[in-house]
């Protein structure tokens, strides 16, 4: 019971942990962590997770019973392209839209998971010889998420002052794309494409299933069994967004460079 | 890339989870081929069928049903489970040339 509930914790909140490491040390520029911001998105996290753990039985019977799968890939598709824009062209965006984006993001993000969570609480909850067990798993799933945090936070910042900018984006956009590549596993669950065979399998070497999978899943998407189309929309999803952001940025120096000469 | 409208010739395999416990345990299914899955679900609460090996991942609500495709498939053993209850709803997709 303790060891399943820390599993779950991992997969459905250690995402959410990492998204904002990310965000708490991204040059974004928006005010977005004003006061009132701070306050607005935790309202509507509360209530987006509470709308979607109500309403999800609901959800899942809507379009013959696609519904979860449909709504959870365009949530995810939502996000990758909401963050990769805030990513790549900042300058491009005014702050208020910035914040705006990201905001959502953070919301539609977050909700997505913990209504997971509270689904696999929900169940338990109704026994109460459970709820220790639960709490003191909850407890430990906590401590691990923050640890984790705190130490990828610290990595992150290191990326950044020490001027290994790309580095900190890489494993950013790796993370958004391990994010991202789950719809294709949504979509082929319920027939809307066509599955596909795993070119190799890594199963013997970290398997998906351990703990240290579920860590490398939430942190960059890893598959020990993935398939051509996961294989594709990963390297889509994780490159053009980098390359992007490397040709802005090398446009924002010279730019910048040229008008210090004049 | 995207999925043929369903044919009337995909076959349906039914699993049924009581007490925790899919039944049945071990489900034969073809090589190379596409099923669809259905999933009852007669417990009072609700179960996540989740499987590592197929790469599928699907709440089933209390008194519920829901489907999910697998395949097309090399011949071999697929692992599933309730990931709610791991200890007791456990079972194999059995993919082999004899179910044909």
């Amino acid at each position: 019971m303790i060891s399943n509930t820390v599993v779950i914790f991992l997969r459905d909140l250690l995402p959410i942990f990492i998204l904002f490491a990310y965000i708490s040390n991204m040059p974004i520029n928006t005010n977005l962590f004003s006061h009132f911001w701070k306050k607005l998105i935790s309202v509507g996290t509360v209530v987006a997770t509470l709308l979607i753990y109500v309403t999800t039985e609901y959800i899942s019977e809507i379009f013959e019973g696609r519904g979860i799968e449909l709504s959870s890939a365009a949530a995810l598709i939502f996000v990758w392209l909401s963050l990769v824009l805030i990513t790549v062209f900042t300058q491009f965006l005014t702050s208020g839209l910035r914040a705006l984006l990201l905001g959502i993001s953070l919301v539609l993000f977050t909700a997505i998971q913990s209504a997971e969570f509270l689904i696999y609480f929900g169940v338990f909850a109704q026994y109460s010889d459970n709820l220790p067990s639960i709490l003191i798993a909850c407890i430990l799933g906590l401590g691990i998420c923050i640890s984790f945090t705190v130490l990828l936070r610290f990595i992150l910042s290191e990326l950044l002052l020490s001027g290994r900018s790309v580095f900190f984006y890489g494993l950013w956009f790796a993370f958004l794309a391990g994010q991202v590549s789950q719809v294709i596993g949504l979509l082929s669950q319920v027939d809307i494409i066509d599955d596909a065979p795993a070119l190799f399998s890594l199963q013997a070497l970290i398997s998906n299933a351990s703990e240290y999978g579920h860590a490398l899943h939430a942190l960059i998407g890893y598959e020990s069994s993935p398939n051509v189309r996961l294989i594709g929309l990963y390297l889509i999803t994780f490159l053009l967004p980098l390359l992007l952001k490397i040709l802005v940025d090398r446009q924002d120096q010279s730019a910048y460079r040229e008008g210090n000469q004049k | 890339m995207f999925a043929r409208p369903a044919l009337a010739e995909t076959p349906i395999y039914r699993l049924v989870l009581e007490n925790h416990v899919f039944s049945p345990s071990k489900l034969r299914i073809p090589p190379n081929t596409k099923v669809k899955i259905i999933i009852e679900n007669k417990d009072e609460t609700a179960e996540e069928f989740d499987s590592f090996d197929l790469n599928r991942e699907r709440v089933i609500f209390a008194q519920r049903e829901a489907s999910i495709f697998i395949g097309p498939l090399p011949i071999g053993r697929y692992e599933f489970f309730g990931e709610y209850h791991p200890n007791s709803a456990r079972g194999y997709v059995i993919v082999e040339e004899e179910s044909l």
